[in-house]
């Protein structure tokens, strides 16, 4: 029962992050990208209550607006990551043979390499921007999903209702939705949700390192990157974004903890 | 595992203390300072390379230009202008190299010849008749006239080394100079070890040892400060400079000096060729709020600043007006067509490059996003980058607006910065400016030799790129030198090619 409680509240905190960074704009107190020169570095007070940056622009404001920036690419990324991760598990799970040898074996080569120095390497080849991020991003993560689905394609193939099926004449394209899908989708749900928080911090990272979200756009790993040689003077540039940064992933972690350990049981 | 825990920490306390005694128990007296450039080697004869041995007291040259841009005799103890060609230099007696070699005429005749013929800069060439050596006098005659050799030979490219040992292979990164440190270890990345040059003809410092750090990033120069593991740093940053002005442990030493920041404009952009463009770009901005507001400055008028005799000292050209960069823009017929904000030029979209290179720091930056802000207030839209390959991309062209820090003249004379900046072809005229106005007084230059005139031809040549916005011209920079209170006779050189020489001393050390 504390399982679900704990389930409880942290989806409705995670539905709040979601709420606040789509209704941003509206509850923002400043425009986030505009300067005002005549509080550079001003501590947080009553026109700016978490302060502003070096040229003098609304940390809270910033925040907000990266908020959506964040989750928004979080999200996009996660579902291409998903539906091309699975897809090509599906198809490398029921093929099998050559077909599975290839993906699979692609598989390992991209796994071969430490996967955010690998990203790295794509975006530094391709330049920085937001859509060379998220290629670069996709092209590292698809091996999660894919190797995931492709086991539990094969475990599931192997079961009796399967071969009922195909027996009663289901086409592949039936198996998998009927049969095989509805089987493996907890272990996918599961994975999904835990990686909300890994996606949200490789996101940050490459912001941080000048390769993802380009200035001025407002991203936490960009603003935590500009603030970072005013931490001595200013430090309320690092602290706030750091901190969004922090509960972001604190909540999405346990709700990702709380959804396996309650999926885990009820299947069990 | 508590005691497990406890044990532990008294170990590597241990360990660290006997790791500090060790540093702390020679007798040798170790100045510790940062620099924040080094390049992949020190040979002088590479383009700004020299830069380093000056700022640390390896190189010399026969005459230096003094903390407040005054020339003084440093290897020559004198030297005598006899006609416009010739200049004779007298060698200072007992002066030797790192090496112990004595330095006379023939030696020096040797290392600038080879300065002359393998350097990279042309800006500091000139044109040679005869250099004759004889005993400790040195004659240099020149085939046109020049008036501006002493300044030439004061340049980093001019350092005496000892040629009879350039050809080694590690030359470019100890190369045998004069001065009163000579270096031991050098590594592109981490910086220098320097040992005191014991036959140095002043003699003067107590400094046995220097550990030279290269930090390029700002903040952690201010950090390595205040861990004292530096007694040196410059080039703090405005906020960092406040964690050491009221504090007794330090000193801080700051004023104007001679750098200006630029933003070079790129010729080749349609739009970048109407005047009335570039006027607009320089209403649109404030860089009166720039400098002071963002990085601690004087707002720049031109290229050179006031500190110098040709320095442009009249009303700045264009200066922040919105209103009116509107009007010439809607003049031109560059206008917003299609309502996104942004006015057009030949149907597309005015997007300017704003480049800067990594190590220039936040500040570049700054003014970027800045600017940014304010040109949406004309129509101008604005990308702020800021990226490593900042060389090939200058080359390649592009770029719209390129950041720059120039020290426009590090031998206090005019000519440097036009010649090597903004004529027709000039190496480092990135953004392809021409103006045969400009090039016409560069080439009465190298026949002018008095000092005024030139100087009147200097203030010419800085009005000219004024009125023709041939860059943007932002701030003069603040100059700092922050020093630990057991360092002594640092003092702050306006021209910033210098940071210690043989003045320094480590009190109770």
């Amino acid at each position: 029962m504390s399982k679900h409680l704990t389930v409880i509240i942290t989806t409705a905190l995670a539905a709040s992050i979601v709420l606040i960074s789509l209704i941003a704009p509206f509850i923002a107190p400043n425009d986030p990208y505009k300067t005002d020169f005549k509080s550079v570095l001003a501590e947080p007070n009553d026109e700016y209550p978490l302060g502003t940056d070096q040229v003098g622009r609304c940390i809270l404001s910033r925040i907000l607006y990266g908020a959506n920036v964040s989750l928004s690419i979080t999200f996009a990324l996660l579902s291409l990551v998903f539906v091309s991760g699975v897809t090509i598990g599906i198809v490398s799970g029921m093929k099998g043979g050559i077909v599975d040898d290839i993906l699979m074996r692609l598989a390992d080569i991209v796994l071969a390499f430490p996967d955010i120095v690998l990203v790295i390497a794509i975006v530094g080849v391709m330049g920085s921007s937001v859509s060379n991020m998220i290629i670069g991003l996709s092209l590292v993560w698809w091996t999660k999903y894919a190797r995931l689905t492709r086991v539990s394609v094969m475990k599931a193939k192997g079961n009796i209702y399967v071969s009922a099926a195909r027996m009663a004449g289901a086409s592949d394209l039936k198996l998998i939705t009927h049969y095989i899908l509805p089987n493996i989708a907890t272990a996918l749900i599961v994975q999904l949700v835990l990686d909300i928080s890994g996606m949200l911090l490789a996101i940050s990272s490459m912001s941080f390192l000048g390769l993802g979200v380009q200035p001025p756009t407002p991203e936490w790993g960009n603003m935590l990157n500009e603030g970072r040689s005013y931490f001595q003077t200013a430090p309320w540039l690092l602290t706030y974004p750091g901190l969004a940064i922090f509960i972001t992933v604190a909540v999405f972690n346990l709700l990702g903890d709380g959804v396996r350990e309650i999926l885990s049981r009820e299947q069990a | 595992m508590k005691y497990f825990l406890i044990v532990l920490v008294i170990f590597s306390v241990g360990i660290s203390g006997c790791v500090l005694n060790n540093s702390d128990s020679s007798d040798e007296n170790v100045l510790n300072m940062a620099i924040f450039w080094l390049d992949n080697d020190v040979d002088p004869i590479n383009g700004w390379n020299g830069w380093t041995l000056t700022r640390c007291g390896i190189g010399e040259n026969l005459v230096q230009m003094d903390e407040n841009m005054i020339l003084r005799p440093s290897i020559a103890d004198s030297y005598e202008i006899v006609d416009e060609y010739t200049t004779v230099f007298h060698i200072r007696d007992g002066v030797t190299f790192h090496n112990g070699n004595s330095v006379d005429a023939t030696a020096c005749k040797a290392s600038i010849e080879r300065a002359l013929e393998k350097t990279d800069r042309f800006d500091v060439k000139f044109p040679v008749e005869s250099i004759t050596a004889d005993g400790q006098n040195l004659i240099i005659k020149t085939s046109e006239p020049s008036g501006t050799l002493l300044n030439k030979l004061a340049d980093t490219v001019f350092i005496i080394v000892d040629v009879s040992e350039a050809d080694e292979e590690d030359f470019k990164y100890k190369p045998i100079c004069t001065g009163t440190f000579k270096i031991e270890e050098f590594n592109a990345d981490k910086g220098m070890v320097l040992s005191k040059h014991k036959g140095h003809w002043l003699g003067n410092t107590n400094v046995d040892v220097v550990n030279v750090k290269y930090i390029q990033d700002a903040s952690a120069r201010a950090m390595a400060l205040q861990a004292k593991e530096i007694d040196l740093a410059t080039q703090l940053s405005k906020h960092e400079l406040e964690l050491f002005e009221d504090n007794e442990d330090f000193i801080v030493q700051k004023g104007p000096n001679l750098r200006v920041f630029l933003l070079r404009l790129n010729f080749e952009k349609p739009y970048m060729k109407e005047l009335a463009f570039r006027q607009a770009l320089s209403y649109g901005m404030d860089k009166e709020t720039y400098a002071f507001k963002l990085v601690d400055g004087t707002p720049a008028k031109g290229p050179i600043n006031e500190l110098l005799s040709f320095g442009y000292k009249g009303e700045d050209y264009y200066q922040y007006n919105p209103r009116k960069a509107n009007e010439l823009l809607d003049e031109l017929g560059y206008l917003d067509t299609d309502g996104d904000g942004v006015r057009e030029c030949n149907g597309k979209n005015i997007v300017l490059e704003y480049i800067s290179r990594t190590n220039h720091g936040a500040d570049a930056n700054n003014i970027g996003i800045a600017m940014q802000q304010q040109y949406k207030e004309i129509g101008i839209g604005m990308k702020v980058s800021q990226m490593e390959n900042y060389a090939d991309l200058a080359s390649s062209g592009n770029f719209d607006m390129l950041w720059e820090r120039w020290t426009p003249a590090p031998t206090g004379d005019c000519q440097y910065f036009i010649e090597s900046g903004y004529i027709t072809n000039a190496a480092g005229n990135y953004g392809k400016y021409s103006n045969a106005t400009l090039d016409a007084i560069n080439s009465e230059l190298n026949s002018t030799l008095n000092k005024n005139d030139r100087d009147a031809l200097g203030l010419k040549a800085t009005e000219l790129v004024m009125e023709d916005v041939a860059s943007l011209f932002i701030y003069y920079q603040e100059g700092n030198i922050v020093t630990s209170k057991k360092v002594e006779g640092v003092e702050r050189f306006i021209s910033e090619v210098y940071y210690v020489d043989d003045r320094v001393r480590l009190v109770d050390a």
